[in-house]
């Protein structure tokens, strides 16, 4: 994928024919290029009204309950457990009211992280305590294969790097979140912040036996930014308490019942279904289709052709992706659409309803 | 024309051709998406629901296959999550990316229900779904620990 989302050519050409034949309709993949983004109207929804964040990682709601976003996809290696951890282990909240949520790529792509992450990594500085740095290899820093300076620094899930990468800005995120909390109680208090302690989601002044939770300060937290963000160091790894401990994947109960949101079970009022149908032989292209036909079949709404007109800038790879795409509506499966394209199904084997021609393996 | 299905235990009126597979009646019209799609030949079970309590892989039978019949789905399993089998599967965090799961439980579901003390023979002949993930040895553990835990109790 390049800058513009879909690879580069013929993203407007191809929504132009799509939105010819059919009108508005969502393509999961593609994603807003950040130049697009930013001069955009600012969207509202990813903003919780009732609670607010302590920072763009953690929303901490009356109850205790504490959600945190995660940039990575959870894809059964542990994430959405391992993120939280790292945050938790310094925020020193009550790990059981731990909730986490997916972090908004909208927002990623609009805001710029805190000044505050950005000095410790991805900008060459390392943590004052020790523990190793993310193996940056030959990679830049702060480029795209690098810890960017977005939002979230880094939104993408590869390379076995959520964890190593991600440690530093998550256990900062964690830790000015806890400093802060501490600061809104002293506030409260008016004491000093340095005779408070903060363990499992309760604050505790010890010399005059007061304690309050994280759910009853948040609130004030939110509102107390912390004097010098940038003093703020992570715990080494032998003051860890959690961290390094086994926890039961938070992700589990819901898959247990079936609810959890795959990209297939996304349902967005006036959606449509993409299907795309490529030629069985590796480097074939299309070589005609009969677009009445496959518009005729049951549910199909319309059928375009998807070129990729400059393999140069795919290196030779996207050919694969000279295609056939079938628009239908979501009421209809997709199967009939691939058995309706597909010129070896039985069913519609006299109609042929696209044709292939073996392309040259480069 | 319109035709009723009995999913977990409720009525629903389906306006669709009886001839749509199972399957997508279920989530497209019925709006139940823990079924899921995947291979869509009756191959991998991920599409698996129980039909007057058999495994059925929905996605390659017709929604009038069940016409009059009991339809359950993973969403049927339990109210709370904590059926044994759904109690079992979290104590050993079975699944990974967990696209196959609804399907797994399904097919264990019914295998528990036919027989309380499985073999891992007999697992290896009544849950034949596939997960890409690979977290079968996990599954079996789950099965025969829900096993226990059914014989122990409840459902």
């Amino acid at each position: 994928m390049s800058e513009n989302g879909i690879s580069g050519i013929n993203r407007r050409e191809f929504l132009a024919m799509v939105a010819a034949a059919e009108g508005a309709f969502i393509l999961g993949f593609w994603v807003p290029p950040r130049a697009n983004a930013q001069t955009a109207p600012r969207a509202v929804w990813y903003e919780e009204s009732t609670t607010p964040e302590i920072n763009a990682w953690i929303v901490i709601s009356p109850d205790d309950t504490v959600t945190i976003r995660i940039a990575q996809s959870e894809l059964g290696q542990g994430v959405w457990t391992s993120n939280a951890m790292m945050v938790c282990e310094e925020l020193q909240c009550d790990w059981t009211k731990v909730r986490p949520q997916y972090a908004s790529a909208n927002r990623d792509a609009r805001e710029r992280a805190p000044e505050w992450t950005l000095k410790v990594m991805g900008k060459g500085a390392t943590d004052p305590k020790g523990g190793g740095e993310p193996g940056f290899g030959n990679r830049d820093r702060t480029g795209v294969g690098g810890i960017p300076d977005s939002l979230y620094r880094r939104m993408r899930t590869n390379a076995a790097s959520s964890v190593k990468d991600g440690r530093y800005y998550l256990q900062l995120a964690g830790a000015e979140a806890r400093e802060r909390l501490l600061l809104a109680a002293a506030e409260l208090w008016s004491v000093p912040v340095a005779e408070l302690t903060a363990k499992d989601s309760i604050i505790t002044h010890a010399p005059s036996g007061r304690t309050t939770t994280y759910g009853q300060i948040a609130g004030r937290a939110a509102r107390t930014p912390h004097p010098n963000p940038e003093t703020i160091t992570i715990k080494s790894p032998d003051q860890w308490t959690l961290m390094g401990t086994e926890r039961k994947n938070l992700d589990v109960p819901a898959k247990v019942t079936g609810s959890t949101i795959y990209g297939i079970d996304v349902r967005v009022p006036g959606m449509k279904w993409a299907a795309v149908k490529a030629c069985p032989v590796y480097g074939g292209t299309v070589k005609s289709y009969k677009f009445d036909a496959i518009r005729q079949l049951p549910g199909v709404r319309s059928a375009v052709q998807f070129p990729i007109p400059d393999p140069a800038l795919t290196r030779g790879r996207i050919e694969l992706l000279d295609a056939l795409v079938g628009l239908r509506s979501f009421q209809k499966m997709i199967k009939s659409v691939i058995a309706g394209m597909c010129d070896d199904t039985p069913a519609v084997q006299d109609s042929k309803p696209a044709t292939w021609q073996r392309g040259v393996l480069r | 024309m319109a035709f009723d299905l009995n999913v977990n235990g409720t009525r629903h009126t389906i306006d669709a051709d009886q001839q749509t597979p199972l399957l997508w009646v279920i989530r497209d019209h019925v709006g139940l998406t823990g079924t899921k799609f995947s291979c869509g030949i009756g191959q991998c079970g991920a599409c698996t629901v129980h039909v007057d309590g058999q495994p059925v892989r929905s996605c390659s039978v017709p929604a009038a296959m069940a016409i009059g019949k009991r339809i359950t789905t993973i969403e049927g399993v339990s109210p709370d999550g904590n059926h044994p089998i759904q109690v079992a599967w979290k104590e050993f965090d079975t699944p990974q990316c967990g696209y196959c799961q609804s399907g797994m439980i399904m097919s264990a579901l019914a295998l528990l229900q036919r027989r309380p003390n499985p073999s891992d023979a007999d697992i290896n002949t009544a849950v034949t779904n596939a997960c890409r993930c690979g977290t079968y040895h996990r599954v079996r553990q789950a099965i025969h620990l829900a096993a226990d835990l059914m014989k122990d109790g409840r459902r």
